[in-house]
Formats: structure tokens, C-alpha cells, sequence
């Protein structure tokens, strides 16, 4: 079942009474997380029962490395977090990764060994709770945080249902606390947490669906269109990843804060970012910042003595951000693209402090662009046809563009974006707010939300998948 | 915590978001039925999809014939979506004067699968009739069909059914500019076939049911064959001959029932096609043209010489 479904609706429904209930009758925390786990474990089953399996073995791992590496010390404190980083990591490469490298070395040898590799089907949400829980037992391995030792408490950390699909990627030193203590559900929070969601369904359901019909149409037959329509839909796909993607994390963010828990921010408004190193601040911060402090710092960061050191980490850290998208070589170059973006402003000095408040408008529209140019060799996975659509964006940028299948619907879309920007940028502004819950019940906040529900009733597009599970 | 201004807002809200909802419902139900001509006491009926849509000019057409034409056609509608579209009609209040029913026709009408999918979409703002309820109940599922039933402004989700409603409410009912690319077409036909033509029985008979319901009333029936692309009617040349002739000899043998085929006058007029089974503003001009002079020899003047 996804978030915005009817299915969902009652489940949550039904789980937000049960913890309700349970929160009033009894201050003992550990039967709500009962509850929350076993809602999680239905949840996450409804997918395929035999996901569960894979959710149980990382969480069975997590716990248990958790416990030893607090009892351990020196070496064999080093063994152990090598293990479970292996260990837990190994489904994640098996599901997602083993097809993709067989196939080069077929190709590279001329054979076609284990080509049913290619064909599995990777668990929803792997790529997610996997990290989650490296999260927990590596600042576990790190002294930041002791081992829980309640194992109720870290599987439902490993599979809280709120971000269990599609993230944000939390960590256990934020969310683990809230676990083990009890926290009271008051009204104004859910209808907070409601308001939150039904801002996420807009964004995804409204504008990133609708949004979609006009990429993929234009995609579908791109050898058909000129560079100025090319140009257009791949502006747009900027626009609906990122509302795809923040919807999502908005209706998760929402659930979560409904049930009484405050999960991380994902996506701080990236395209009004001055310099790419802003944008990578505000794109999916959960993941970024977890390659950071698990990847980029381990290997030195910015300490490091030389340029080349520093601009290799750095390129790490893109490169396994692009792989960690997809098994194909589009997302690495993808991630190759935003490093040489990277490393080319700071090279330019365009990362400078003192330019922070100087052409605030040219430099959000550059940042704009070059994420634009990005995301065409993360949306086409085939790359010649990638490269065929910059060259035509590039050598034919004035032509008639094209509307797509219905002119009324694309025109309509357009209307429905620059609503969304308007709004995301009041919110950026704090004109607007949607994380206050003293503010829930507001007139304000209210009518915004009957806007929203009319809005999600007039023009959601239903029947398509949110982009990112299959990362 | 101080509950009033909470209660007072929510129930502001509450109001609000009912009042809007069933206003905004209104508002593009009268705009859907102005469109379709559903709310007027029609002589002529047009029933079809985006072909007919786009070949006739109802204005024009009205002006010439001095009939009040009601034009339901719709995107995506096929042969099983038009038989509750005609029953929706016939069982409104509106058809008591209805003498005449346009029927569009072509290559496809008894392929399956398309030109649409989810089809029953387009029939959600007139889910206040039963047989459309019955329809939606029969094609969805339950979420869908009690928000239909119950939020007013759901039934308009489709973009198709918000366009024909904002086009009613504006009064137009023009058609697409463009003329389509023979030579983009000629290198599609080489790169990907075309949808097979298929004769399906199940839609034939169902067909056969929607002109009886006509027939029945008395209501004369006219087959309309708008034209389709000479290139895309030689693609399949001995299934598009089987279509032809299977229309032409369906209304042999029924003494209501014409066939009119626009085909071998305009098929190779390439200047009036917007794609290869739409014509453009021209090409609606000439067919609607083409249409009435067919009507006025075939109705009207008969009738003329039988008050004589």
C-alpha cells in the first residue's frame, strides 16, 4: 500500500487510534512500540511477505552487532563494524547490484553468465533501512551513542514504518530517544502532521504526476522533438523529482510527527540555492549527510593535505550518491556530473562567502540549470539518447514547443506548478508555515488545507508510482 | 487548551470545503452538460469519439439544418462506453424530441483496447444518473466510486471532463489548427506498424444494441464514417475493405439505418488531416459541409415531397 492510497488511510487511521489508546492507558512505552512494530511489520508486509525476512535479518544484525560493539574493544571492535557493515550491505549489493555487474562482465568477456541476475527484484526500501541502520551500530562503533538494549526498540528503529519505503534516512541518535520515552499524542499535532501529509499527497499526486505525463510523452519520442521542447521537459523534470521526492518525505515527515515523532527535514527548498554546495545542503539532506558524516569524513573530509585528497573525497561521496540511485551507468555519470559541478565552483570561486548576497537571482538560476543538466542523465538510462537530448538543447534551444498529448492538460499542469512555487516560496520566506502545531487549528492553516484537499480532488493524476522505490 | 476557536474553525473549515465542493460542482456540471448539449430538447444527436468530435461543426450545422443539435462526443469513447451514453440520453427527459442520431464510425470501432484506458473516468460528472452509476460501480472500485459519489468536485479529476466543462461554460466547441506531417507519418508507419483493425464480435453486438435502442424509439440512425489518412486505410487494405463493407451492409438490411462515408471524397486531402484520423478546422468544414448538403438530400427533401 503507498501513502496515498485509501488502503494507507485506514491503516494509519487505525494505528494512530491503537497508539492513541495505548499512549492514554499506560505510560509503559514499550507496549506502543509493540504496537508501531507490528503496524510496521504489516505495513512493510503488504509489499511481499518475503521482504520481511530481509527487514528481520538487518534488524537482527543491527541489534546484534549493536550489543557486542558496546561490550568490545580495539580490534576486535574494528572486526565487528567491518562485519556488519558487510554483512548488512550484502543484500543491498546482491539485490540491486549483482545483475548490473555481471552484465559489464559479460559484456566485457563476451559471455552471458547468470543473466536471471538481472531480472530480481530489488526489496522495496532497502536501499534505505539498510543505511538507517549502519546509522545506528557505526555511531554506536564511534562512541556517539550506547547500544539499546531493548530489541523492540531498534526493530522498530530498522523499520519504522513512516520511512521505511523512501526514507528521510534517519539516525538512531535522533530517533531512538524518542522511542524509549513516551511521548503524549495531542491534537494539535496530528492535525499537523495531517496538514503536512496532505501537502505531500499535492505535491505528488498534483503537481510531480502531472508533471510526468508531460516528461515521459516527451521522453517516449524524444527522437520526434525539437531542443526547445526538450529543453521544456527536462526543466519540468527538475520540478517533479523534487516534488515527487519531497512530497513523499513530507507525507512520511507527516505521519511520523502524527504519531508523536519528529523526523529529520529532507529537502530544504534546493532550487532557490545560490551554489551547488548550497543545493547539496538542501537535496535529500538525510542522504547527503550521511554520505558525509559515514563516507566524506572518514576519509579525511576537507583535513586532508592535499587538493587532489579532498577533490577525491568529495567525488567520492557524488559517485556513491549516483551509484546508491540505480545499478546503471547513468547514475554514475549522473553522480561524475554533480562532482565536476562541485569541484569546477569551488574552482571558480564561486563557493566564495562573500558572494553569498550578490546576484542572489542569476545564481539560482544557474544552480537551476546545471541541476537540470544533471537529472536528464538520471531520468534517460539509455545514454546515447541522453546525449542526444543535450545536443539538441543546446543547438536548437528556440523552436515551437510542443504541448504534449493535451494542450488544456499541459497548460493546466504549468498553472499548478507555479502554484506550488509560490507556495514553496512563502514557506521558504516563513510566510507560511507547516511545521507549527500550535498553529494546526489556525484559520489560516485550516482553509490552507480545504485548498489543498479541493485542489488534490480536482486535479490528482492516480495510478502512478512514486519515482524513487526502486532505489 | 481553549476548545471554541478550535471547534469554531474547524467547523468553518468544514463548511467551507463542503459549500466550495458542491459549488464548484455545479458550476462544471452545468458546463458539461452545455457542452454535450445533455440539457436542451435535441432533434439530431451526435454520438461519437474525438473523431466525430473534431469532423463536425455544430454550430454550423445548427445554422444550416435549422435543427438543435446535442453533440456527446467524447476522447477515448468506445463502442461500449457510447452504448451508455446513448442510454443516458434516451432516458433523460431531454430526448422526446430527438428524431435523428449521428453515429461515428471507423477503422477501429470494433478493435479492442485502443483508445483508451480507464474510459469510465469520463463518465464520473454524471454519476447523479443510474446508469452511469451502474456503469462506474461495474468499472471501479470502491474508493473511487463512493468519492465520486460523495465529493463533488472528484468527478471532475479527469482533465478531459474539466476541458469539456470549461468549454461549455465559454460556448466553444472549435477545433484543432495543424496539419499533420505526412513525412514524420510515413517514417512512423516504416518504424512501428499501426493498430491492427479487428472485427470483435462482442463490440459488434454490442454496437447492433446501441442502434436498436435508437431504432426502437423510432430514432433514424446515420453511420457516419468520418475520413482517416489514405495512407493509414491502405496500411491494412483488406481488413479496411471489410469494415467498409460490413457497414455498408448493416444498413442495407435496416430500413433506419444509413452509412455515410466521407472517406473516398477526403482520404487523400492531406491538408485538411491534423493527424491521420483528425481532420483540422478545414477539414471540419468540409465534412460538416458535406454532412448537412447528405442530410438535406437524404431527410429533409423526402420529407419536403411527402408534405407536397
Amino acid at each position: 500500500m503507498t501513502f496515498n492510497s485509501f488502503s494507507f488511510c485506514c491503516f494509519f487511521v487505525v494505528t494512530l487510534l491503537a497508539t492513541w489508546i495505548v499512549g492514554r492507558a499506560t505510560k509503559a512505552v514499550s507496549i506502543r512500540n509493540i504496537l508501531l512494530l507490528a503496524a510496521g511489520y504489516y505495513f512493510y508486509g503488504s509489499f511481499s511477505w518475503s521482504f520481511l525476512l530481509l527487514l528481520l535479518y538487518v534488524t537482527v544484525l543491527t541489534y546484534g552487532f549493536g550489543i557486542a560493539l558496546d561490550r568490545h574493544e580495539g580490534e576486535t571492535r574494528k572486526l565487528l563494524i567491518a562485519a556488519d557493515i558487510v554483512l548488512t550491505l550484502l543484500p543491498l549489493l546482491f539485490y540491486k547490484y549483482s545483475g548490473f555487474v555481471l552484465s559489464n562482465i559479460n559484456l566485457a568477456l563476451g559471455s552471458n553468465h547468470g543473466e536471471g541476475l538481472g531480472r530480481i527484484v530489488v526489496p522495496v526500501g532497502l536501499s534505505f533501512f539498510s543505511l538507517q541502520a549502519l546509522s545506528y551500530t557505526i555511531d554506536i562503533y564511534r562512541r556517539k551513542i550506547h547500544a539499546t538494549t531493548s530489541p523492540i526498540d531498534v526493530a522498530l528503529f530498522v523499520g519504522f514504518f513512516p520511512t521505511i519505503l523512501s526514507g528521510p534516512i534517519e539516525r538512531g541518535r535522533n530517533l531512538l530517544p524518542q522511542i524509549a520515552e513516551h511521548r503524549k499524542i495531542t491534537v494539535g499535532q496530528v492535525m499537523n502532521g495531517m496538514t503536512l501529509f496532505v501537502w505531500g499527497v499535492f505535491k505528488k499526486a498534483v503537481v510531480a504526476d502531472r508533471l510526468g505525463q508531460y516528461v515521459d510523452w516527451v521522453y517516449g519520442t524524444a527522437e520526434y522533438r525539437n531542443g526547445a521542447t526538450l529543453a521544456i521537459a527536462a526543466s519540468l523534470y527538475s520540478f517533479q523529482i523534487y516534488c515527487d521526492f519531497s512530497g513523499y518525505s513530507d507525507m512520511a515527515i507527516g505521519v511520523a510527527r502524527a504519531l508523536g515523532f519528529d523526523i529529520m527535514q529532507n529537502f530544504r527548498f534546493p532550487y532557490f540555492a545560490r551554489t551547488m554546495k548550497e543545493f547539496w545542503h538542501k537535496w535529500h539532506v538525510s542522504l547527503t549527510s550521511w554520505f558525509t558524516e559515514y563516507v566524506y569524513f572518514p576519509l579525511g573530509g576537507s583535513r586532508v593535505k592535499t587538493r587532489l585528497r579532498w577533490a577525491f573525497n568529495i567525488s567520492m561521496v557524488f559517485l556513491l550518491s549516483g551509484i546508491w540511485h540505480g545499478a546503471a551507468w547513468n547514475f554514475l555519470l549522473w553522480g561524475i556530473i554533480h562532482a565536476a559541478l562541485y569541484l569546477a565552483e569551488y574552482k571558480t570561486g564561486l563557493q566564495r562567502p562573500e558572494l553569498e548576497n550578490r546576484w542572489k537571482a542569476a545564481r539560482r538560476i544557474l544552480v537551476f540549470m546545471m541541476a537540470t543538466l544533471a537529472w536528464i542523465f538520471f531520468r534517460v538510462e539509455d545514454m546515447d539518447r541522453a546525449w542526444m537530448i543535450v545536443g539538441r538543447i543546446v543547438t536548437n534551444p528556440i523552436a515551437t514547443i510542443a504541448w504534449g498529448i493535451s494542450a488544456f492538460g499541459t497548460v493546466t499542469t504549468l498553472g499548478l506548478l507555479g502554484v506550488f512555487v509560490g507556495c514553496d516560496w512563502l514557506l521558504y520566506r516563513k510566510k507560511l508555515s507547516l511545521g507549527d502545531a500550535s498553529q494546526a487549528f489556525t484559520l489560516k492553516s485550516l482553509m490552507l488545507l480545504v485548498g489543498l484537499l479541493l485542489g488534490i480532488s480536482l486535479f490528482s493524476v492516480s495510478s502512478e508510482s512514486f519515482v524513487y522505490f526502486q532505489f | 487548551m481553549n476548545t471554541k476557536p478550535i471547534i469554531r474553525n474547524l467547523t468553518i473549515a468544514i463548511v467551507a470545503f463542503l459549500a466550495l465542493d458542491f459549488a464548484l460542482g455545479e458550476i462544471a456540471v452545468y458546463g458539461i452538460r452545455k457542452f454535450y448539449g445533455l440539457n436542451q430538447h435535441s432533434d439530431m444527436l451526435l454520438i461519437g469519439h474525438s473523431q466525430l468530435m473534431l469532423a463536425t461543426d455544430k454550430e454550423q450545422m445548427e445554422a444550416d439544418l435549422g435543427l438543435k443539435i446535442s453533440k456527446f462526443c467524447r476522447e477515448g469513447a468506445d463502442v461500449n462506453d457510447r452504448y451508455i451514453m446513448s442510454k443516458m440520453f434516451l432516458d433523460s427527459p431531454y430526448s422526446d424530441s430527438l428524431k435523428y442520431v449521428v453515429y461515428g464510425v471507423d477503422l477501429y470501432t470494433f478493435t479492442n483496447g485502443n483508445l483508451s484506458i480507464n474510459s469510465h473516468k469520463a463518465f464520473y460528472p454524471f454519476v447523479y444518473d443510474s446508469n452511469i452509476e451502474a456503469y462506474i460501480r461495474q468499472h471501479t472500485g470502491l474508493t473511487d466510486f463512493y468519492l465520486t459519489k460523495y465529493i463533488s468536485t472528484y468527478r471532475f479529476n479527469d482533465d478531459i471532463t474539466k476541458n469539456a466543462s470549461l468549454r461549455g461554460l465559454r460556448s466553444d466547441w472549435s477545433n484543432k489548427n495543424g496539419v499533420i506531417d505526412i513525412e514524420a507519418y510515413k517514417k512512423q508507419l516504416q518504424d512501428k506498424s499501426e493498430f491492427k483493425i479487428q472485427m470483435n464480435p462482442d463490440l459488434m453486438k454490442t454496437f447492433d444494441n446501441t442502434v436498436r435502442l435508437f431504432t426502437a424509439k423510432g430514432v433514424k440512425v446515420i453511420l457516419v464514417n468520418t475520413p482517416t489518412l489514405d495512407l493509414l486505410n491502405a496500411n491494412q487494405p483488406d481488413k479496411f475493405k471489410e469494415i467498409t463493407e460490413w457497414y455498408e451492409t448493416y444498413a442495407r438490411q435496416n430500413p433506419m439505418v444509413e452509412y455515410w462515408n466521407f472517406n473516398q471524397d477526403y482520404s487523400s486531402s492531406h491538408e485538411l488531416f491534423f493527424d491521420r484520423i483528425h481532420v483540422n478546422v478545414e477539414g471540419q468544414k468540409k465534412v460538416s459541409a458535406a454532412m448537412t448538403r447528405k442530410f438535406i438530400e437524404t431527410y429533409l427533401k423526402a420529407q419536403t415531397n411527402l408534405n407536397r
